[in-house]
């Protein structure tokens, strides 16, 4: 194979030939992959997706096999799922080329892009049950277990750090109320491109019961490698986004933390620290045409500017939370009354406050979760559609991963999921309109998808608002 | 003219250490451990006691006894979780939160050691000292490759909402503590039972201490490190008599 190879886009590919030779081999690939029936098999499609999850009792699996072993909550996702991605990539090449394709294939991304419409759909090629020919073959990217004819709202792919606001400049952080890009190091929450869009796309292309709404079936979706390919791109956009963008390179905890993904002949282990680089060896590889940062956004004065990585270092501060919320009648709004300590610390409005608001909602819990995605309003108008106020909304979630972190098992708690939203720019633009009230902040959480007028048992422990 | 105020050399360590309390507010638990460990190393070497061997006999005081060995060894598994909700609570309220936590945790604990060292005592008495050292050992290794003992590694790590303030916040801390130490102790009653088998012995229980510090701060749980250290600790108590 080249030394380099480049994941390209599978949108582009399949606008400049349908059926592109890069998707044509992958489905060929993932033909023979699926075609293999001892599931002990490292190279079975079944033990490739088990890798990240399985409902099979441990007992039962396979001597040596790493199953169940998806890194998610916190500061690994991103690099697990890298590896991960790059052990399949690996296993596909090799079929490929045993089937007589290219040494340098490499697995495309889906780049849904609210800016081109058209790429919020599935690929055709994932759509289509059969085969281009005559044959009618049956398409091995092709399943039944997904909404096959979905658009993603384009609101819960926004590659920006949802409500619109820019993604956070801390990669990770130790504290609770500080909002982070590649999730906390305690493992008790999600960093925000876990939020949105991967969660959100997992939801959306699954439905109801799709494979890509469980973490026990995900991968068995053909889609679900690109869509973690276009992840994968998405951490590395990020990266590049600045000179000095925080990464905790410096902290062994996550650089030395080694993952092992397969067995026996079709195995992969790698440390952290050997994936940051996605061009060096032995990952090799690297993203067609990555978009350039984003133009700054004009801040009125009135904004705060956010903190730098040093200040970040600071624990947030707790000032006001809610009880508990159920979420069983749809649309919830609750009335968050600071405490007097707000007054004590430097005013988010002050020009200049080296302050952040954070909403943070902790322990969302349910087994019974009917929507797919919930967005997150702050102080929106008595009997406003939360629609119709894009610029108080704080950001959303989906219900990826709710009724798994809600059980207790080895691999979760059962303490739920805890979402951060950076609410700095909207409390900013409500104290420029005269609108900011710093004793009382108002939150609506709205079910948006799926069955959003009985949406099960989901409950949200508290929302607490942090001044960091 | 105001002359500009002067500082003093005291000045910079303070803001320091302002800064490392409001980063670690779970700094006296840890402080609070150790100082039970030093007052249980002192009062055993007092007495002359070394791995093994009941130290106090009178109720009250082998409560005490008991107590302590919650507190030096169960304490620093928490403080992560203390941390967390020292820093999810009013500034006002973070020690009291932590307080409260403990209070829960260490309580639901105490009933474990105590139910736990009445064990092993009436199991010593009916069986004799070195067969209830080969099963209490042996079982602690065994359960270090149980499936219920993985699961409630992950308890350990659990978080709950507590309210913002008065009563119902108190009461949210106890409780959590003790949802906390159900956890803790379906990780680690097997080796407070050995701790109980080892008859409280400091050197014992600060090895046993390491392997449940170790469980919880590994990256990957090796179940292989607390079993051998427990056989090891067994074999040694049975030669050593």
């Amino acid at each position: 194979m080249a030394e380099i190879v480049e994941r390209a886009d599978v949108w582009t590919l399949h606008r400049n030939e349908p059926w592109h030779p890069t998707i044509a081999w992958y489905a060929r690939a993932v033909g023979e992959l699926k075609a293999i029936t001892d599931v002990a098999d490292p190279r079975s499609w079944r033990y490739l997706a088990n890798i990240h999850g399985t409902s099979v009792p441990r007992p039962s699996w396979p001597s040596g096999a790493t199953w169940d072993a998806c890194e998610h909550f916190g500061w690994y996702f991103l690099p697990w799922h890298r590896i991960y991605l790059h052990h399949f990539e690996k296993i596909v090449r090799a079929t490929v080329v045993a089937l007589g394709g290219p040494a340098d294939w490499a697995l495309p991304y889906w780049n849904y892009d609210p800016a081109d419409p058209e790429t919020l759909a599935l690929p055709p090629e994932f759509r289509t049950p059969t085969l281009p020919g005559p044959a009618g073959t049956a398409n091995p990217l092709f399943t039944t277990r997904r909404l096959n004819d979905v658009v993603l709202p384009a609101t819960e792919v926004e590659t920006s750090g949802g409500g619109g606001e820019p993604w956070s400049r801390q990669f990770s952080s130790e504290f609770v109320g500080r909002t982070t890009f590649g999730g906390p190091v305690d493992g008790q929450g999600m960093g925000q491109l876990e939020v949105e869009p991967h969660g959100s796309v997992h939801v959306e292309v699954g439905g109801g019961s799709g494979f890509m709404s469980a973490f026990e079936t995900a991968a068995r979706d053909p889609i679900f490698w690109l869509h973690h390919s276009n992840i994968d791109r998405l951490w590395e956009w990020w990266r590049r986004q600045a000179d000095d963008q925080p990464m905790p390179l410096d902290d062994t905890r996550w650089m030395d933390k080694e993952f092992t993904v397969g067995t026996a002949d079709a195995v992969t282990t790698m440390k952290v620290r050997e994936v940051i680089a996605t061009t060096d060896a032995p990952l090799g590889y690297f993203y067609e045409g990555l978009p350039a940062p984003p133009a700054p956004v004009p801040v009125p004065e009135a904004v705060p500017q956010r903190r730098g990585p040093e200040l970040a270092e600071q624990p947030p501060e707790l000032v006001g939370a809610s009880d508990r919320l159920r979420m069983d009648t749809g649309e919830r709004t609750v009335r968050i009354a600071t405490d007097s300590v707000v007054e004590r610390l430097p005013r988010p409005e002050s020009p200049g406050a080296p302050v952040e608001v954070a909403l943070v909602l902790e322990n969302v819990t349910g087994t019974d979760v009917r929507a797919r995605y919930y967005s997150v309003h702050v102080n929106l108008p008595d009997g406003a559609a939360p629609a119709e106020h894009a610029d108080r909304r704080a950001g959303g979630f989906s219900a990826f991963g709710i009724v798994e972190a809600s059980r207790s098992d080895d691999k979760h708690s059962g303490s739920g999921l805890t979402f951060t939203f950076d609410i700095t720019p909207i409390v900013g633009r409500l104290t420029a309109a005269g609108e900011w009230d710093p004793s009382i902040v108002q939150v609506t959480v709205t079910p948006e998808a799926g069955d959003t007028a009985d949406v099960g048992d989901v409950t949200i422990g508290r929302i607490g608002l942090y001044y960091g | 003219m105001t002359a500009a105020p002067r500082m003093t050399a005291a000045q910079p360590m303070i803001a320091a250490l302002r800064v490392a309390e409001r980063r670690h507010p779970e700094w006296w638990v840890a402080a609070l451990a150790v100082a039970t460990w030093v007052v249980l190393l002192i009062t055993q070497l007092g007495h002359g006691h070394g791995l093994g061997g009941p130290l106090w006999t009178d109720p009250a005081a082998r409560l005490l006894l008991l107590a302590a060995m919650v507190v030096a060894m169960m304490a620093p598994l928490v403080l992560p979780t203390v941390r967390r909700l020292a820093h999810a609570s009013l500034r006002s309220r973070r020690y009291r939160a932590g307080a409260f936590f403990l209070a829960g945790f260490v309580a639901a604990w105490i009933v474990v050691v105590v139910v736990t060292d009445g064990l092993v005592l009436v199991g010593s008495g009916v069986l004799g000292g070195p067969v209830t050292v080969v099963l209490v050992f042996a079982g602690a290794a065994a359960w270090q490759y149980g499936e219920p003992k993985r699961r409630a590694l992950r308890r350990c790590a659990m978080t709950v909402p507590t309210a913002l303030r008065g009563w119902r916040a108190d009461r949210d801390c106890v409780r959590f503590g003790a949802l906390v130490a159900v956890g803790c102790v379906g990780t680690c009653w097997a080796i407070m039972a050995a701790a109980a088998t080892a008859g409280h012995g400091v050197a014992a229980m600060a090895a046993l201490g390491a392997v449940a510090l170790h469980e919880r701060r590994s990256a990957h749980y090796d179940p292989d490190v607390g079993a051998g250290v427990l056989v090891v600790l067994g074999v040694v108590l049975l030669i050593s008599g």
